[in-house]
């Protein structure tokens, strides 16, 4: 039998997970050519990552995995498996590669001010990677209600009992009976019901409802007025109208029979609001987390938050209640080396073939019969010329023993080397101004059967012309699904940070100021990059957030576009240095300008004045078309196309801008989308985690 | 001179060229004596179509009569000169009872808290300054015209201190510092030589005590210039000496409690001010002595903290209050030392009344229309739409011998002249744009959208050269435009004297804004917790706001659409590179600059301040509760909302750099025989960029030409 050609264009998550699965059996591989058509000199797409001077990382921007990533996890540790690094070196099992976090914290602007919620998940035994069966709504429903439970028994003891109101003070009795009990019979029946593993009865559901609705009048009623100045009142009192407004919307709605997707036509908050929260709970940063974890901001501008209701809802319970193991997940290096190396291993021990360097030009459909059209023609530049034409470009170098992708490529095995350096050329830029040297030009049935394209949505218009012309799904998909630019920055410095003046753990940050709202403290990565005692580092952190631009990437002539954007995130860094980092870092300021950054913190010195001292630094803009993160905007995920129903007949799509049953712009998504785009290539079942509840 | 113009048969005649403050109150003290007309005339020629120059403001018809100011204008119960002129002319237009502020207690209202922003590591913190009123009136006729002397500065400023430490919690900062165990017999020699016992009144604990001491030691000082003892000043010295170190080593302990910090912060600015003026022998001098060196630096000079000179925000309040921002640049913040001093202790120390006054509708209707109807019932004559383009220079007899002029637009009654008012709910008021119906082609004017009062104004027809010549048309010359304009319109007075080449040099010049918000909640509902306020020491650009709400009124609003008005002004950073006046559009581009810097500053900056106005961005302010009748959405609407860009050079804001007092002409001393000056730029006393200080020029320029005023308030220190 002949084998079926499978060209992969792109080698971003979702690319890598269908080029995975296609290699993974000596029967498949009996089946499958697949080759990697990657641009420039890395895979990983936005997850690429570089190692920059002094072997240190260099991200697109801040990558975790959370909990709840089983398809994720259960592809890492396939590969892990797969690629059997000796035990002697770094990150050789993926337990050394994947790290659990617990400490998560939010900054909410309350009366004027910036307060932190910090919140601590309690971890649990389950592994990452290695859930076996889905939860039922029940047990959801339960979990809500017990949460809330143990929130309202910590505002009890909180409550005070002599309160100021305006000039006197007033002694008075604030009963919590009355939500205790209320909460109690909710979390009865729904206890009774998870027990009994009775489905969804409308009949429970309706008298639930009637409780924690009476719950949240008496929430309101009995303590708004007492929560303006104390902010642990506030959290709590948030905290629980936050928990109850979303069960109330979820039993209302039926989204536990009917699915989160249904709930997609309406914007998060607007859903949530309508379904009885606090308008102070809606501009808290309980609600606005989800916006800022999925930078749901039109155009990048945080003036216009807006994200489908079921996907941000469904986004919340699995991080918040059903994680494994963690609630989060670290990478242990950078995501490049700890996620993109062994995928890229794995695959080429089974015989993936990767071609670097390759830039995909066009995708040309055609309708050739009766059927539905196919992709008749691959145009892909070649961007250089290898010094060894035989062999296949070697990416990686090594850094303290680890197999890392380096910043840039690897110039020593380039015929055109020393021009790309000296014109200093950015291969992976869709902006660039560097020339193929040549094009190839792939033929149906003579050099490809089967195409994936797993290039990211906003890089359509510019690659598929055709087949926006033959399409009018296409032609909607590429007008309603939106992404945006984004920024990130990251910052080594000379103190710790107790020293900085951050006193609890290692977070991770969100809802801060915007644009650049999420932090995280990533100084655990210090041992994997290049520095030496004396003047090392001592802390290592990222900043990201959106990035306020074109709602639509101009196109590839505008070669100094990229410069401009870089040069608004510098200019966003360091005025958010300049102004908002002492919420964080109280004593990372200088003596006279108590809001500035204290730039000789900044490792290493460039001996620069003031701010000068910032261009030691990494800061970045993603602008590029196939960097653009991908945005679930309410009322668009009709528009999105499935993996395996493309309208052409040999082409399957996969990446986190597909219709993958997730939405939200992020690394599992990504995988699922990979994970169908292999069935519907190769008809073949393949378990999906989640599938049947959460992803429907 | 006189003989030889009454030879010629004509009364003298005096030209004033501007409008603003300088100019009119100009006007005002020349024909403020009874049979003035006998002696002179007075004709004032001004570009386009309103008189005010920085003070200008106008009423935009098309937006419910909304009044759209330069910037904001607050006025200080210390501008003795400017609220008896004002007094006056209230008094002598004599409105009708229940017309629109007819009187100046209508137009004026008292504003007693004042708040500034400290900066801390992690947000701001507003403190809050109750200025206590007082019974006494500002400019009123009578006694107390007269400014206090140094000494009595010194003697009162040691009262307000030792007043913080008799309430908590100064109270207890003061019991827990104790007063030194005994005197140096020099220092005891010196109390007991003026009847002071060494043990004072009981009342204030600790280190109240030494405090107290040098109080009284100041009120027994001798008030007069170079009086005082040189032993005396010494023990003085040493009792503050004493206080400023002992509390400052207990403070340093007391950072955390913003409370504490404030009234420190208060504390050791005076303090080392009263060091400042003793050790540098200000009472002998007077504050313009020390205007070579710059405020923080002779703090620092005298002993000031980095909390205090750099973080409390009464210093940095100095400066964002006299726009002391090189080019604009935050970064660069200089203000003459001896300036600075003087103006903050007449603004906490010799107001009348309030410490600020807020104007109850836009400038120009209540100072401008007000003097422009009184001075023309009393017959000055006004030239509107006059551009003054060169001032022409004799080189040997030194006089300005003429005066090219553009003669913007010709009016379709030239006899009747332009009639400039707009009747606004019964207030006569200035409008944002000529009345386009009184002059000949007003239509095609008007669709081109020339604005005549820029600089950078695409030439349009009917437009024509006129000159003044001396002796025909003028005798004397006021010239009341500002100096930012000197260099375009009299290149010959700086090219033919070093005093105006140095006096251009020195006194730099500044861009400002201005930006207007009209919100559809009331500041209560926007999250502002106190009474309405005049707050400064905020972020950049927008670092001065004030609530002005007292002016909605005086629109046109339907009922209930806008509950809450606020204005915010401050320097605005000069563009990279000013271009030639052929560069049409750059106002233009200088407008959507300030409009770029404003909705980012709203966005980064509205939440501490309102933090009820944001919606779901925790900092930046929800566009829709501004009021745009147009519905628009999101940002759009701040389009709908008033900004403006003061780059015209006579709009420049004139700076008070250290060593700039020396580079000053007084309003009689223009090098120039035929030419006197009118303006803040002038060596007026006060020698920064006020309402105050231009008062007192014009009528400084009037009293050097008519010998009226006889008396100006605070012209000299002594």
């Amino acid at each position: 039998m002949k084998k079926k050609r499978v060209a992969v264009l792109g080698g971003g998550a979702a690319a890598m997970t269908t080029a995975y699965h296609l290699s993974r059996t000596p029967e498949l591989r009996d089946e499958y050519e697949v080759t990697v058509f990657q641009l420039g000199w890395r895979l990983g797409g936005k997850g690429a990552s570089g190692r920059g001077p002094h072997g240190r990382i260099e991200e697109h921007g801040l990558h975790i995995f959370w909990g709840f990533y089983e398809n994720a996890f259960a592809l890492m540790r396939e590969a892990y498996r797969e690629m059997a690094r000796p035990a002697t070196m770094p990150l050789a099992t993926f337990e050394e590669a994947f790290r659990p976090r617990a400490l998560l914290a939010m900054e909410d602007f309350v009366q004027g001010r910036w307060q932190r919620w910090v919140v601590p998940f309690p971890t649990n035994a389950r592994l990452p990677g290695e859930s076996t069966d889905e939860p039922t709504s029940w047990q959801i429903v339960e979990t809500v209600l017990r949460v809330a439970q143990e929130l309202l028994g910590k505002l009890k003891s909180r409550i005070p009992l002599v309160t100021e109101r305006g000039a006197a003070l007033i002694a008075e009795e604030v009963s919590t009976a009355e939500g205790e009990r209320l909460l109690a019979d909710a979390h009865a029946y729904a206890l009774a019901a998870a027990q009994a593993q009775a489905q969804v009865a409308e009949a429970v559901a309706d008298k639930i409802l009637g409780v924690i609705r009476e719950f949240l009048r008496w929430l309101w009623g009995r303590i708004s007025h007492l929560i303006e100045s104390n902010f642990l009142l506030y959290q709590l009192s948030v905290g629980l109208d936050f928990l109850i407004a979303n069960l109330v919307g979820i039993l209302t709605d039926k989204v536990l029979t009917q699915g989160f997707s249904s709930l997609d036509g309406q914007d998060y908050r607007e859903w949530l609001g309508r379904h009885g929260a606090n308008p102070r709970t809606l501009r808290s940063v309980l609600t606005r987390v989800i916006y800022d974890a999925a930078m749901s901001m039109i155009e990048g501008d945080p003036d216009r938050q807006a994200i489908g209701a079921g996907s941000a809802l469904r986004a919340l319970v699995r991080i918040g209640l059903t994680y494994q193991g963690a609630v989060a997940y670290e990478f242990a290096a950078s995501m490049g080396d700890v996620v993109f190396v062994p995928l890229y291993e794995a695959c080429r021990k089974n015989g993936v073939r990767f071609e670097f360097f390759h830039r995909v030009e066009e995708v040309v459909a055609e309708r050739t019969g009766d059927g539905p059209p196919r992709i008749t023609r691959l145009r892909i530049g070649r961007q250089v010329d290898m010094k060894n034409p035989s062999a296949e470009y070697e990416p990686f170098l090594t850094v303290k023993n680890l197999t890392c992708w380096p910043g840039r490529p690897l110039y020593d095995q380039i015929v055109q080397g020393e021009q790309l350096l000296r014109d200093n050329i950015d291969l992976e830029s869709f902006y660039t101004p560097w020339k193929n040297v040549s094009e190839r030009v792939l033929e149906v049935d003579k050099d490809f059967d089967q195409v994936v394209f797993g290039i990211p949505v906003a890089s359509v218009p510019f690659l598929c012309p055709t087949l926006l012309e033959l399409s009018p799904a296409w032609r909607r998909m590429v007008k309603e699904v939106a992404t945006i630019e984004t920024q990130a920055f990251q910052l080594w410095l000379s103190k710790d940070q107790r020293a900085l003046g951050w006193t609890v753990g290692s977070p991770l940050l969100t809802g801060y100021v915007e644009p650049l709202d999420t932090w995280a403290d990533m100084t655990s990565l210090l041992p994997r990059e290049g520095w030496a005692q004396p003047n090392a580092p001592l802390t290592a952190a990222y900043f990201c957030g959106p990035l306020s631009g074109p709602a639509v990437p101009p196109p590839p002539t505008e070669h100094d576009y990229p410069a401009r954007q870089k040069e608004l995130a510098r200019q966003n860094a360091v005025s958010f240095l300049k102004n908002d980092i002492g919420v964080l870092w109280p004593k990372s300021t200088q003596a006279r300008n108590s809001e500035v950054f204290d730039w000789t913190l900044l490792v290493p010195s460039n001996e620069g004045v003031g701010e000068a001292r910032f261009a030691t630094q990494y800061w970045r803009a993603n602008v590029d078309p196939s960097e653009r993160y991908t945005l679930a905007l309410p009322g668009t995920r009709e528009a999105r196309i499935r993996p395996d129903d493309t309208g052409f007949e040999n082409l399957a799509i996969c990446g986190d801008w597909v219709d993958n049953g997730f939405y939200i712009g992020a690394a599992e998504g990504a995988v699922i989308s990979g994970m169908l785009a292999f069935r519907a290539i190769t008809g073949r079942p393949l378990r999906i985690s989640g599938e049947a509840f959460w992803y429907r | 001179m006189s003989t030889a113009q009454e030879s010629r048969g004509r009364k003298r005649r005096i030209v004033i060229l501007g409008g603003g403050v300088g100019a009119m109150t100009a006007a005002f003290g020349l024909t403020n004596q009874p049979g003035w007309q006998e002696q002179y005339e007075v004709i004032l020629y001004n570009i386009g179509w309103r008189l005010g120059g920085k003070g200008a403001s106008g009423r935009n018809k098309d937006v419910a009569q909304r009044i759209e100011e330069h910037g904001l204008h607050v006025w200080m119960g210390h501008y003795e000169n400017a609220f008896r002129v004002m007094r006056q002319v209230y008094r002598e237009l004599g409105r009708p009872k229940g017309a629109p502020l007819a009187t100046i207690e209508e137009a004026f209202r008292k504003q007693s808290l004042v708040t500034l922003y400290e900066r801390t590591p992690t947000g701001w913190v507003d403190w809050d300054f109750p200025f206590p009123t007082n019974a006494q009136e500002p400019g009123a006729e009578g006694e107390g015209g007269e400014l206090p002397t140094l000494v009595t500065y010194l003697e009162r400023g040691l009262q307000a201190l030792l007043d913080l430490l008799h309430q908590a919690p100064g109270a207890g900062l003061a019991a827990a510092t104790p007063a030194p165990d005994a005197l140096p017999s020099r220092v005891e020699g010196v109390l007991r030589s003026l009847g002071l016992s060494i043990f004072p009144r009981v009342g204030v604990p600790g280190i109240g005590r030494t405090l107290q001491l040098a109080q009284l030691l100041a009120a027994r000082l001798p008030r007069s210039p170079g009086e005082q003892d040189p032993s005396q000043i010494e023990a003085l010295l040493w009792l503050l000496e004493e206080v400023l170190a002992r509390l400052s080593s207990r403070f340093t302990r007391n950072l955390e409690n913003s409370a504490i910090r404030k009234i420190w912060s208060v504390l050791e600015l005076g303090l080392v001010v009263a060091r400042g003026v003793l050790r540098d022998g200000v009472l002998s001098t007077g504050f313009n002595a020390i205007d070579g060196e710059d405020f923080r630096a002779w703090l620092a000079r005298h002993g000031a903290s980095d909390f205090t000179l750099h973080r409390a925000p009464l210093v940095k309040g100095m400066y964002q209050l006299l726009f002391a921002y090189i080019q604009g640049d935050p970064n660069r913040q200089q203000l003459a030392a001896g300036v600075a001093t003087r103006f903050m202790l007449r603004m906490a120390l010799t107001y009348k009344g309030a410490v600020f006054y807020k104007m109850r509708a836009g400038m120009g209707d209540v100072v401008f229309a007000p003097l422009y109807e009184l001075l023309k019932r009393r017959g000055v004559q006004f030239h509107f739409f006059h551009k003054v383009e060169n001032l022409h220079v004799h080189p040997l007899t030194r006089n300005v011998d003429r005066v090219e002029m553009t003669r913007q637009v010709e009016l379709k009654n030239p006899a009747a002249g332009y009639q400039p008012l707009v009747d606004v709910l019964g207030l006569p008021c200035w409008p944002d744009r000529p009345l386009y119906d009184q002059i000949v082609d007003g239509g095609a004017l008007e669709a081109s959208g020339v604005n005549l009062e820029s600089y950078w104004a695409r030439p349009w027809p009917g437009r024509s050269p006129i000159t003044l010549e001396r002796g025909r048309d003028y005798d004397v010359l006021v010239l009341g435009i500002s100096l930012g304009a000197f260099p375009y319109v009299c290149p010959e007075l700086l090219a033919q004297s070093a005093r105006w080449r140095r006096m251009v040099e020195e006194l730099q010049t500044n861009q400002t804004l201005g930006v207007q918000l009209w919100m559809s909640k009331t500041l209560e509902e926007l999250g502002w917790k106190e009474s309405p306020t005049v707050m400064t020491g905020y972020a950049e650009p927008l670092n001065t706001y004030a609530d002005m709400a007292q002016i909605i009124p005086r629109e046109t609003w339907p009922a209930g659409t806008v509950k809450d008005v606020a204005y915010f002004t401050a320097p605005l950073i000069d563009a990279p590179n000013i271009p030639s006046f052929t560069d049409y559009d750059f106002p233009r581009r200088e407008h959507e600059r300030l409009k770029q810097l404003s909705v980012r500053w709203l966005k980064e900056w509205i939440g501490p301040l309102w933090p009820e106005a944001s919606r779901y961005n925790p900092t930046g302010l929800d566009w829709e509760l501004l009021v745009d009748s147009g519905g628009a959405k999101g940002v759009a609407r701040f389009d709908s909302q008033y900004w403006r860009a003061n780059i015209d050079p006579p709009e420049r804001y004139v700076l008070s750099l250290p060593g700039s007092t020396a580079a000053r002409l007084g309003s009689h001393d223009s090098d120039y025989p035929n030419l006197y000056l009118a303006g803040d730029w002038t060596l007026t006393g006060l020698n920064c960029g006020c309402v105050e200080a231009a008062v007192m020029s014009g009528l400084q320029a009037s009293q050097a030409i008519s010998g009226s005023p006889g008396h100006i308030a605070g012209e000299s220190d002594f």
